[in-house]
C-alpha cells in the first residue's frame, strides 16, 4: 500500500515532494521517462537540454496503443483531445524543431547521433541509445504518484464533473477510468461499464483531467506489452525483444516474478528502515527516561537532605529555645532582686544631701544610720552573681566537617584500582590473590577476579607487577576467566595448570558499576605438584634444641638447657649444634615441589633432600660440627673427586649471614672466592625422582638458583638441617589455609 | 464471447446475477450465477469459485446457501456455473442423476459419446475464468475455489492440479477418493475408460499424495449423519491420510448432527468464505 497521502504532515509532504521533482526544472516532474542511469526526467526537460547542448531536435517517446483504441473497449463519448500546450512545447515547435508524434515522420534521414545527456542528479554524461530519447520509457508510475500527490494537495480546489450525466443534473465525478480516460460520478459509471461486459474490467482512478496510458509498451515494438524482465540488463522487455541476441544467456523471467520479487524487496527494505528508525526513537526514549529517572533520584536525595536539615534546626534551636528559657527564668528572679537594690538610689540620694550637714554632731547622729545602711548595700552588691550563665558557649556550631562532607556530595564513584598485596600474594598449589582498595576510593560491594593462563613456560620472566598490563601487548591470548562476586579482599584460584605464568588482576563493583582494573600481577606457578608435609617429630634426640609448633610445619633451633649449661662454663671454644629434621613423607617418584621460608636471622641453616636411610643413618650417629671426623657437608664432595660415578645421597644447600651459598660444580671457582645469592623471602625446592636432580628456586618468580643432583635409588625426602639458632617455616598449602567456598 | 444477462437481484447491498453464454469448451449454451458484492463498483475484487454436486444447477447454490451476506462483507465475488453440459442431446444422458446431466464430476471426458461436451474441467479451469475477468472488474491473480460433495471434489482436484493458481480452497462433504468409492467408479469408467491409470489425475487423494507445490490451507466441513458419509461415498480419511503424510496443512471438521443437504451448507457457509477471505483479502 502507498503512503497515505492523505494524512501525512507538512514536513513529510515536503520530503516526498523532492522525491517528485524534476532535476532540470525544479518542478515537480511532468510526463517523466527514465534515463539509462535510473533517473526521471520531464520529457520536455530533456528534450530542451539536449537542443541546448547543440543535438539535434530528439524524437520523443512515442504515445502507445491503449485497449482504448478499440471500440468495443472504448467509451463511447471519447474525444481524441490533443495534447496539452505548453509554453516549452511551443518554443520547440515555434524554432522549427520536429514533435515526435507527428504523423509520417517516424525515421529520419540523418545517420543516428548517440547523444549525451547531462544528467544533473549523476553530475555526468549519460549514453542514450540509438534511437536517443525516444529509448526511454515513460515514468507512468511516477506519473501516476504525481497525480495522487498533486490530487491531495488540490482538494477543494476546482472539481471534476461528470462528463456523462445529462444536463441539467451535472454531477461531480467520483471515478475516473484510465480506460475510458473520463471522469463519471457513480450513476454514469454504473451505466457505461455494465457488469457482464468487456467494459466491466476497466480500471478505477482518481478524477483527473490528464489521462495517462495505462501500460508500457515496447519502444521497438510498438504492439507489444513489456511482459519481460532482463536481469542482466535491469531493462524491460517485449516478447519480440526477449528473442534477440543481445540478451542471449542473460536471465529473462516474467514481468509478474519481477513485480512480485522486486515488491516483496523493496517491502522488506522500507520495513527494516521502519524498524530501524523505531528502535532507534526507543532509544532515544529509553535514554532520556533513564535521565529523567536520575534527575528524580537526586531530587529526591536533596530533598531528603532538606528535610533532615530542617529537622536538625528545628531541634537545636529546641534545644536553644529551652536553655534560653531556663536561664530567662533565673535571671528574671535575679531582675527582680537587683530592683530592690535600685531602692539604694534613694538612700544615695540622702546619703549626698546628708553630706552638705555641716554641724559635726547632727551629722553623725545621722551618718551612723546611713553608714551601716550603706555597708548593707554594698554587702549585698558584692554577693551578687548571675544565676545563670549569661555566655552561650554550650550553644556554639561548628559545621565545618559537615560543610565539608555536602559540599564533597557527589554521585557514587566506582571504586578506584585496588592495590594488590605483592607481600601476602603468592601461587603455590592455588594462586592467593590479596588487596586493599586505596583510601579514598568508594567502598566495593563485591570484587571481581580476573586470570589467564599465559601460554608458556615460567622461563625467564619475574615475578614483578607490571605497570598498565594490556591484554594485547603479548599478542592473542585466550580470553581471562573469573570469579565474580567475590565478597573479602581476597581470592584463591584453584585447579591451576603447574609450570605456568598466570597474569591476575583485580576490580571492584558497586551501584556505580566495576571500576578501574587494579594493575596485573604475574604470578608463576610451581614446576611441579605440589608436595605437602610436616616436619616429622618422631626423632625426638634433639627434642630440647629443636621446638616444632604450628602443626609441624614451623621449627625453632634453641640452645637448650645442656648447651646452656656448657656454654655457662666454657669461654673460648664453642659447641655447634648440628641438628637435622625430616619430612615425614618420602619420595620414590615423579616430580614434586615445596617451599619454605628461612628467618633471615637464622645462623646457618641447611635445606634440601637425602635418601631417607642414609639420613636416619645420620641420625642414630649424629655429627659433631667441630669433631676433626666431620666432613663439611655443601651437597657435594667439594675438591675431593672431580669425577664422581654416582651422585650423592644427599644435597643440601647452605644459607646464613642473610646469604645462600652457591656451591659450583667443578674446581674452578677458587680464584674469584665463593658464590653466594641474597636469601629470599621463600625457596623453592623442586626434585625430579627419575632424573635425581634436585632443583632450588626463588620461590616467588620461579627463578632457578641452584641445581643439584641426589641418588635416587632408594626413597628420599625433604630435609633441613640447624647450626646454631635459627628458624624455619614451610609453605602450607592455600587449599589448607583459606577456607572458601 | 457474449454474455447475456438472465436474471438480477440485489441482495446484501450487492447484486446477485445470472448469465448465459456459448462455451467453446463445452459447445453448448451454459449458464452461470455470479455474487458481485458492494466493493466491486470501486474496485477490482477476488473471486471465490463454487462447484455444485450432483443433480444441481447454477440455482442451488445462490437460492439455499446463503452466502451473499459474508461475500458482500469480505467483498468477495462468487461464481457459481452449472454442473455439466446441457441439452447436448447425447444418448443416456438423463438416465441416471449420478451420471450425464447434472453429474459432469469436473473431469475432461475421452470416451464417447462424451468427450465432445463433456470437459468440465477445462471449463472451470480456463474458460470461465478467462470469461469472467474480462467482463466483470474481478482482480485476476486473486481466485479461490470451493464445493459440495462432487463439486468438493471438483474443487480439490483443481487446486491439487494447478499449483499456486487458486490462492485458497475448500469443501463441504467432498468425495475424496472417487476411485474407491461407487460413485467415481461408475462416473469415470464411463467418462475416462477402464484404463484405471487415466482416472488417478482426477482424484484428489492420489493428487495429494504427489502434490509439490505452494503450501495449501484446505478446510473441509463434514456433517456426521451424512448418509453418504456411511455409504462410502465420500471416504475423507483418505484424503487426510495422505495430506498428513505430505504435510498438506488440513482442518477437517466432523460436524455433529448434520447431514448431507444445502442446510448444512448454510450453517457453515461463512466460515468457509471467512477462511477464503483470509488468503484472497491478503
Amino acid at each position: 500500500h502507498f503512503f497515505n497521502l492523505d494524512s501525512i504532515g507538512v514536513e513529510l509532504k515536503n520530503s516526498i515532494k523532492r522525491e517528485l521533482h524534476c532535476p532540470v526544472c525544479e518542478e515537480m516532474v511532468k510526463q517523466p521517462i527514465v534515463l539509462p542511469c535510473m533517473h526521471s526526467v520531464c520529457v520536455l526537460c530533456a528534450a530542451e537540454v539536449l537542443v541546448q547542448r547543440g543535438y539535434p531536435p530528439p524524437e520523443l517517446p512515442a504515445e502507445p496503443k491503449t485497449p482504448t483504441s478499440s471500440p468495443i473497449t472504448r467509451s463511447p463519448r471519447q474525444t481524441r483531445r490533443p495534447p496539452p500546450k505548453t509554453d516549452r512545447l511551443d518554443r520547440v515547435i515555434r524554432t522549427g524543431l520536429l514533435c515526435g508524434t507527428h504523423p509520417g515522420r517516424r525515421r529520419k534521414d540523418t545517420p543516428p547521433v548517440i547523444m549525451l545527456f547531462p544528467c544533473p542528479t549523476c553530475g555526468k554524461d549519460v549514453e542514450l541509445g540509438e534511437r536517443g530519447l525516444a529509448d526511454c520509457l515513460r515514468n507512468l508510475t511516477l506519473e501516476r504518484i504525481v497525480e495522487r500527490y498533486r490530487h491531495t494537495v488540490s482538494l477543494g480546489s476546482m472539481a471534476v464533473m461528470c462528463q456523462f450525466c445529462k444536463p441539467p443534473q451535472a454531477l461531480e465525478a467520483t471515478k475516473g477510468c484510465a480506460d475510458c480516460r473520463s471522469n463519471f460520478c457513480n450513476e454514469c459509471f454504473k451505466l457505461y461499464h455494465p457488469w457482464g461486459t468487456p467494459r466491466a474490467q476497466h480500471e478505477h482512478i482518481l478524477p483527473t483531467h490528464s489521462f495517462r496510458p495505462k501500460v508500457l509498451v515496447c519502444v521497438e515494438h510498438e504492439q507489444e506489452r513489456l511482459q519481460f524482465y532482463c536481469r542482466s540488463c535491469q531493462r524491460l522487455l517485449c516478447p519480440l525483444c526477449k528473442l534477440r541476441r543481445a540478451h542471449s544467456g542473460h536471465k529473462i523471467m516474467p514481468i509478474a516474478l519481477a513485480y512480485q520479487t522486486l515488491k516483496e524487496k523493496i517491502t522488506k527494505e522500507m520495513n527494516y528502515v521502519f524498524a530501524n528508525q523505531d528502535s532507534v526513537q526507543a532509544q532515544i526514549t529509553q535514554v532520556e527516561s533513564g535521565i529523567a529517572q536520575t534527575e528524580e533520584q537526586l531530587n529526591q536525595c536533596v530533598s531528603e537532605l532538606r528535610s533532615v536539615l530542617a529537622e536538625r534546626q528545628g531541634a537545636l534551636a529546641m534545644l536553644l529555645e529551652g536553655a534560653r528559657a531556663q536561664r530567662a527564668g533565673a535571671l528574671n528572679a535575679q531582675l527582680s532582686e537587683k530592683q530592690s537594690l535600685l531602692e539604694n538610689a534613694g538612700l544615695l540620694t540622702y546619703t549626698q544631701e546628708l553630706l552638705k550637714e555641716t554641724d559635726q554632731s547632727c551629722f553623725v547622729q545621722a551618718a551612723r544610720v546611713t553608714h551601716n545602711r550603706l555597708v548593707k548595700a554594698i554587702e549585698n552588691q558584692q554577693h551578687f552573681s548571675l544565676s545563670a550563665d549569661p555566655s552561650f558557649r554550650h550553644f556554639q556550631m561548628d559545621v565545618s566537617r559537615e560543610l565539608k562532607a555536602l559540599s564533597s556530595m557527589d554521585f557514587i564513584q566506582a571504586p578506584l584500582a585496588p592495590v594488590i598485596d605483592t607481600q601476602k600474594t603468592l601461587a603455590y598449589d592455588q594462586l592467593y590473590l590479596c588487596w586493599r582498595l586505596p583510601q579514598d576510593s568508594a567502598p566495593a560491594w563485591h570484587y571481581s577476579v580476573e586470570y589467564l593462563r599465559k601460554v608458556g613456560g615460567a622461563g625467564a620472566l619475574w615475578g614483578r607487577v607490571l605497570s598498565e598490563g594490556s591484554s594485547g601487548s603479548n599478542g592473542t591470548h585466550c580470553s581471562w576467566q573469573r570469579l565474580d562476586d567475590v565478597g573479602g579482599t581476597s581470592a584463591v584460584i584453584d585447579k591451576l595448570e603447574m609450570d605456568s605464568v598466570y597474569v591476575l588482576r583485580v576490580r571492584g563493583c558497586n551501584k556505580a558499576g566495576f571500576g578501574e582494573y587494579s594493575e596485573e600481577v604475574y604470578l608463576h606457578t610451581p614446576p611441579a605438584t605440589v608436595l605437602s608435609f610436616c616436619l616429622d617429630s618422631r626423632w625426638g634426640l634433639h627434642a630440647e634444641r629443636v621446638a616444632l609448633g604450628k602443626g609441624q610445619t614451623y621449627a625453632r633451633s634453641v640452645p637448650g638447657m645442656t648447651l646452656l649449661q656448657a656454654a655457662d662454663r666454657a669461654l673460648t671454644s664453642c659447641h655447634l649444634t648440628s641438628d637435622l629434621l625430616v619430612a615425614d613423607v618420602s619420595i620414590t617418584q615423579g616430580r614434586h615441589y615445596w617451599a619454605c621460608s628461612v628467618e633471615p636471622g637464622s645462623y646457618l641453616v641447611k635445606v634440601g633432600v637425602g635418601v631417607e636411610a642414609k639420613l636416619q643413618e645420620w641420625f642414630h650417629l649424629p655429627q659433631d660440627m667441630a669433631s676433626p671426623r666431620y666432613d663439611p657437608d655443601s651437597g657435594h664432595d667439594s675438591g675431593a673427586e672431580d669425577t664422581q660415578d654416582c651422585p650423592p645421597p644427599f644435597c643440601f644447600l647452605t644459607m646464613g649471614m642473610g646469604k645462600i651459598l652457591l656451591p659450583k660444580c667443578g674446581a674452578s671457582n677458587t680464584s674469584t672466592g665463593p658464590l653466594t645469592a641474597p636469601l629470599p623471602p621463600r625457596l623453592g625446592l623442586c626434585l625430579d625422582f627419575e632424573k635425581g636432580r634436585l632443583t632450588f628456586y626463588d620461590a616467588h618468580s620461579l627463578r632457578v638458583l641452584w641445581e643439584g643432583t641426589v641418588d635416587c635409588s632408594a626413597p628420599v625426602c625433604p630435609a633441613f638441617c640447624f647450626i646454631g639458632g635459627g628458624a624455619l617455616q614451610l609453605q602450607e598449602l592455600i587449599a589448607n589455609l583459606f577456607q572458601h567456598c | 464471447m457474449a454474455l447475456t444477462q438472465v436474471s438480477s437481484n440485489k441482495c446484501s447491498d450487492g447484486d446477485q446475477k445470472v448469465f448465459e453464454h456459448d462455451s467453446s469448451e463445452l459447445k453448448c449454451k451454459m449458464k452461470f450465477a455470479i455474487y458481485l458484492p458492494p466493493k466491486a463498483e470501486s474496485s477490482k475484487c477476488p473471486v471465490l469459485y463454487w462447484l455444485s454436486g450432483l443433480t444441481c444447477t447454477e440455482q442451488n447454490f445462490i437460492t439455499k446457501a446463503g452466502s451473499q451476506q459474508a461475500a458482500s462483507e469480505h467483498g468477495i465475488i462468487i461464481v457459481a456455473p452449472d454442473t455439466s453440459p446441457r441439452g447436448c442431446n447425447i444418448e443416456g444422458e438423463d438416465e441416471s442423476w449420478d451420471f450425464g446431466t447434472g453429474a459432469g464430476f469436473y473431469v475432461n471426458a475421452t470416451q464417447e459419446p462424451w468427450k465432445t461436451n463433456y470437459r468440465m474441467y477445462s471449463y472451470v479451469t480456463e474458460e470461465l475464468p478467462r470469461l469472467i475477468n474480462s467482463n466483470f472488474p474481478a482482480d485476476p491473480e486473486k481466485m479461490s475455489i470451493s464445493g459440495h460433495s462432487m463439486g468438493g471434489h471438483g474443487a480439490l482436484i483443481c487446486a491439487l492440479k494447478n499449483p499456486g493458481k487458486y490462492k485458497s480452497v475448500s469443501a463441504f462433504a467432498p468425495i475424496c477418493n472417487p476411485i474407491q468409492c461407487a460413485w467415481g467408479q461408475k462416473a469415470f469408467s464411463g467418462y475416462l475408460g477402464p484404463d484405471k491409470s487415466t482416472w488417478e489425475s482426477y482424484d484428489a487423494t492420489v493428487l495429494a499424495e504427489s502434490y509439490s507445490g505452494p503450501e495449501l490451507d484446505i478446510l473441509i466441513d463434514q456433517g456426521r449423519d451424512d448418509q453418504f458419509l456411511s455409504a462410502s461415498q465420500l471416504l475423507p480419511d483418505n484424503l487426510i491420510a495422505a495430506c498428513s503424510k505430505k504435510k498438506i496443512p488440513v482442518v477437517f471438521r466432523l460436524q455433529q448432527g448434520y447431514d448431507h443437504s444445502y442446510y448444512f451448507i448454510f450453517s457453515f457457509i461463512n466460515d468457509h468464505i471467512k477462511h477464503h477471505a483470509k488468503y484472497l483479502n491478503a
